[in-house]
């Protein structure tokens, strides 16, 4: 660690950081956007319509109200 | 599959909901009344508690995290019981959660007005509050990664994505920017100084509107529109890109509200970069949101609350296409400092929270209380009163912050600053603000319309405290990726690694800008001649930070030549090493206090002044728009602290000699004795011991450490004997011109007809401190005499106006005003 310290403490240069901030986004950014297109379809979907189904009674199927 | 049976907990939900509409109330109801202050200073009502800088935090904190953080802990604990289908983890964590919030509002409230506060914006409160918010905090945080964890669904749908994010990094950004040092029980020092203390706080600062404003009601967005449009969000792919691109980006982006000041480059570059590149995120959150409603416009015109829903993401989209472009360092030359940052802000905050929220409650209420909305009329009016409120508040403030900077920036042919008096940009603006007075006034009485509505339906209804509801009890998952599983599915069904890696991708930012920040000592040039602080400066300092002056005023005179020529030379970063906590402020409804210690400096004025103008300020500028502080005079400075205060300080590493707590009172006492003996000789009495004295010697340190060769100038002043530059002129309207400059620029200091008052002699009898032969009236208004208080007027005005007034002055003689002054210096006979 130290010897991380001494060289920060010593770096020239600085213009690095933002340079390093941008290649970090950047290969971030394009990687997440290989995955989101790769995504299946029928998960996506699942995941879309997540805030219509609440499992609240009314909102349940026939099937499943005849259980009770 | 076996059918579980369960409730979901809508009491909770309920009273977080009437917590945000009362807190808003409130909150609406505080910034009305700042607005007005600054229109019209006797809104401050001549108490120290309701004066502009303690309501002003109050106002910020109470829409913030009272109005707006109740509103998403309602909105949160509605979605996230539905979207997992579970009952929240613990309900008596969700009611300490809920009674915990609400007394951390209530000692806010209390603590501000008492002037407990740390002046660091949006972090004001003091430290016994700051462990408050960080345990309350944790219990919100730990009842919804419980409640997640034991969900009946397989994956984690993209709000509850925005929920976790914002509670990992606000408790990040709380922890680390409230790092204090106790003195008292509400006093405490900054752990950081000077430039690291502005890199911090605006880091938090920043990622507050970022994490409390933003990142929750994304989730809300996410949440509510699809539900209340009854159709699913436009593109799912879309909202993970806004998600990970939002948080990772946003968080680099703190810098830019320290553009030109005394921050490294390569800091100020990054703030700038990652800020445009925030524009894509944000506006593919805002474009997925708005075609959510694609092929439903039909519906958004017949209902309130989809008009509302539009109109909030649609401001969502303007305060971030603004952001980036104040973010660029030429618009923000002009920006900073104005009034522009405050209409993005409200922007952001009446529009995106603001309607946000009151498009949820009209959904949320009815749903909660089996019943329909009260008043669907009503809700209309109330969208038509807050749109136009909206634009009546921003409109006006945009121009207002235009026409200030170019007044600021302005030279004439000459060379000198066209508006070198500070409060006629002030005055300009007046049309503009009372114009915002009444775009706020519409949005509230939209809000207080709201309020009846709400209650009217609650009332009507029948209030469901648990909802009935059943799913299938979640299969046990495989720990590891099953075969064939994605890593985004896999991560999105693991919540505590999901926010082991959001925390990874928040820190990324934060860990380059503030590490190198510590280490790398060129960052922060030392400056020999900068010292701590004496233990009077040091009481003053914490006066100026209690009653929040740093609310109007900065201390941070940006490299530009409109700058030094106004306020003297431009700040450095060495300057500022002993600062506990920065003072340099965001918006100068005041000018700049940096230099006002600089004896030979333009904005230098002698004690007397600043005493009378503490005491009143509009009986020495009648459009000043400061508020009075009589107070000062009255209070004691708590001499027992001052050596706690200093203990404190050296733990800080500010260099006080050993065992200089000893003798600090001591030390305090001869300076403030020697302004209290000064400010006798201007015929005013004051006890050493009282406030106002250390805040003088606060004002009149600043800028002193890197101006001391020039003080040494100021007090052997080279005898100048200028010449007439033209002969006087005698004619009434020469004279009548003179009178007009000096009504403007010499009553504060010698009465409105020349009599005189406790800080300039009477002009009207024959007796002169420095000669009465027409040379020396004008060669002294030319040059003035710094140590008596007399300023230089010849940067100001040109010489045409000096020799009027010379002639002017010569004129008043043998007038003899009510309520003159006695005479003073030697009798001269014409």
């Amino acid at each position: 660690m130290r010897i991380v310290i001494h060289y920060l403490e010593s770096a020239e240069g600085i213009a690095i950081w933002p340079i390093i901030g941008l290649v970090i986004f950047f290969s971030f950014f394009l990687s997440l956007i290989y995955y989101i297109y790769h995504l299946d379809k029928g998960f996506v979907k699942d995941m879309a319509d997540a805030p219509q189904d609440d499992g609240i009674e009314k909102n349940e199927n026939l099937n499943n109200n005849t259980d009770l | 599959m076996e059918h579980e049976h369960f409730s979901y907990d809508n009491k909770i939900v309920k009273y977080f909901g009437y917590a945000t509409i009362l807190w808003g109330v409130v909150g609406m109801l505080v910034g009305l009344l700042i607005a007005l202050q600054l229109a019209f200073p006797v809104f401050n009502l001549g108490l120290e508690y309701t004066s502009f800088g303690r309501l002003r935090p109050l106002h910020t904190n109470a829409t913030i995290f009272a109005f707006v953080g109740n509103a998403i802990f309602c909105g949160v604990y509605y979605s996230l019981q539905r979207l997992l289908k579970t009952r929240m983890f613990n309900d008596t964590l969700s009611w300490i959660h809920f009674w915990g919030w609400q007394l951390i509002i209530v000692a806010a409230a209390i603590t501000l007005v008492m002037g407990f506060s740390t002046s660091k914006e949006y972090a004001e409160l003091e430290w016994p509050i700051d462990i408050a918010i960080t345990i309350i905090w944790v219990v919100f945080g730990w009842n919804m990664i419980g409640t997640i964890l034991k969900r009946r669904v397989k994956h984690m749908y993209v709000a509850i994505w925005f929920y976790i994010a914002t509670f990992i990094t606000v408790a990040v950004l709380h922890v680390v920017n409230s790092f204090e040092l106790p003195v008292t029980l509400w006093k405490s020092y900054s752990l950081y100084a000077g430039v690291q203390d502005a890199l911090v706080e605006w880091w938090y600062g920043h990622n507050a509107v970022a994490f409390f404003l933003t990142t929750p009601y994304l989730g809300l967005m996410y949440y509510f529109l699809p539900k209340a449009a009854n159709r699913p969000i436009y593109s799912y792919r879309l909202s993970i890109l806004h998600f990970w691109a939002l948080i990772f980006l946003y968080i680099w982006a703190g810098p830019h509200h320290l553009l030109y000041q005394s921050l490294p480059d390569w800091a100020q570059t990054l703030g700038v970069i990652f800020s445009v590149m925030l524009i894509a995120p944000s506006w593919g959150g805002m474009v997925n949101g708005l075609l959510t409603l694609r092929g439903a416009w039909d519906k958004v015109r017949d209902s309130a609350l989809l008009k509302f829903m539009v109109v909030a993401i649609t401001g969502y989209g303007m305060s971030t296409f603004e952001g980036p472009l104040l973010s660029l360092k030429n618009v923000n030359a002009i920006s900073h400092f104005t009034d522009w940052t405050i209409a993005h802000v409200h922007i952001g905050v009446l529009a995106w929270n603001g309607f946000l929220t009151f498009a949820m409650f009209y959904w949320l209420f009815p749903k909660m209380f089996k019943t329909k909305l009260f008043s669907e009329k009503l809700a209309n009016i109330h969208f038509w009163l807050g749109t136009l409120g909206i634009l009546f508040y921003a409109v006006p403030l945009y121009w207002a912050a235009i026409t200030q900077s170019l007044m600021w920036k302005e030279f004439t042919p000459d060379g000198y600053l066209a508006y070198p008096n500070f409060l006629e940009t002030v005055t300009q603006l007046m049309p503009m603000y009372y114009t915002r007075i009444f775009g706020g006034a519409l949005y509230f009485v939209g809000a207080l319309l709201f309020v009846y509505n709400i209650l009217k339906t609650a009332a009507s209804g029948v209030f469901q405290a648990n909802e009935e509801a059943s799913a299938p009890a979640l299969e046990k998952l495989p720990k590891k990726r099953i075969f064939g599983e994605k890593v985004g599915p896999w991560l999105e069904r693991k919540p505590v690694l999901f926010t082991f890696w959001v925390l990874v991708a928040i820190l990324i930012g934060g860990i380059v800008e503030i590490v190198p920040m510590y280490l790398i000592k060129s960052n922060i040039p030392t400056i020999e001649s900068v010292k701590p602080y004496t233990p009077l400066e040091l009481e003053g300092r914490d006066i100026y930070i209690a009653e929040g002056c740093v609310e109007c005023h900065s201390q941070m005179v940006r490299p530009f030549r409109s700058e030094t020529e106004r306020y003297g030379e431009y700040s450095k970063a060495g300057e500022f090493v002993y600062d506990h906590p920065f003072l340099w402020g965001s918006r100068r409804a005041g000018p700049d206090l940096a230099r006002t210690g600089v004896v030979t400096g333009k904005m230098y004025k002698i004690d007397s002044w600043h005493y009378n103008h503490m005491i009143n300020p509009q009986g020495m500028n009648a459009q000043s728009i400061m508020p009075p502080y009589p107070w000062l005079a009255e209070k004691d400075v708590d001499l027992e602290v001052t050596p706690v205060k200093i203990r404190v300080m050296q733990t800080l590493g500010v260099p006080y000699p050993e065992g200089y707590d000893e003798i600090c009172v001591a030390v305090l006492m001869e300076q403030a004795t020697e302004i209290s003996e000064n400010l006798k000789a201007s015929g005013i009495e004051i006890e050493p011991q009282k406030e106002l004295v250390a805040l003088i010697a606060y004002l009149q340190r600043l800028g002193r450490d890197i101006s001391e060769s020039s003080e040494h100038a100021a007090k052997m002043p080279e005898k100048l004997e200028l010449g007439l530059p033209m002969p006087l002129p005698t004619d009434a309207a020469a004279l009548a011109s003179a009178k007009e400059l000096h009504v403007k620029h010499c009553f504060a200091c010698h009465g409105m007809s020349g009599e005189g008052n406790p800080i300039g002699p009477n002009l009207t009898d024959n007796y002169y401190l420095s000669g009465g032969e027409p040379e020396d009236i004008y060669t002294l208004i030319a040059e003035g005499n710094i140590l008596k208080g007399m300023q230089s007027w010849k940067q100001q005005l040109s010489e045409e106006q000096m020799v009027g007034l010379t002639s002017y002055v010569m004129s008043l003689e043998g007038t003899n005003p009510p309520n003159a002054k006695a005479p003073q210096g030697e009798q001269y006979d014409r």
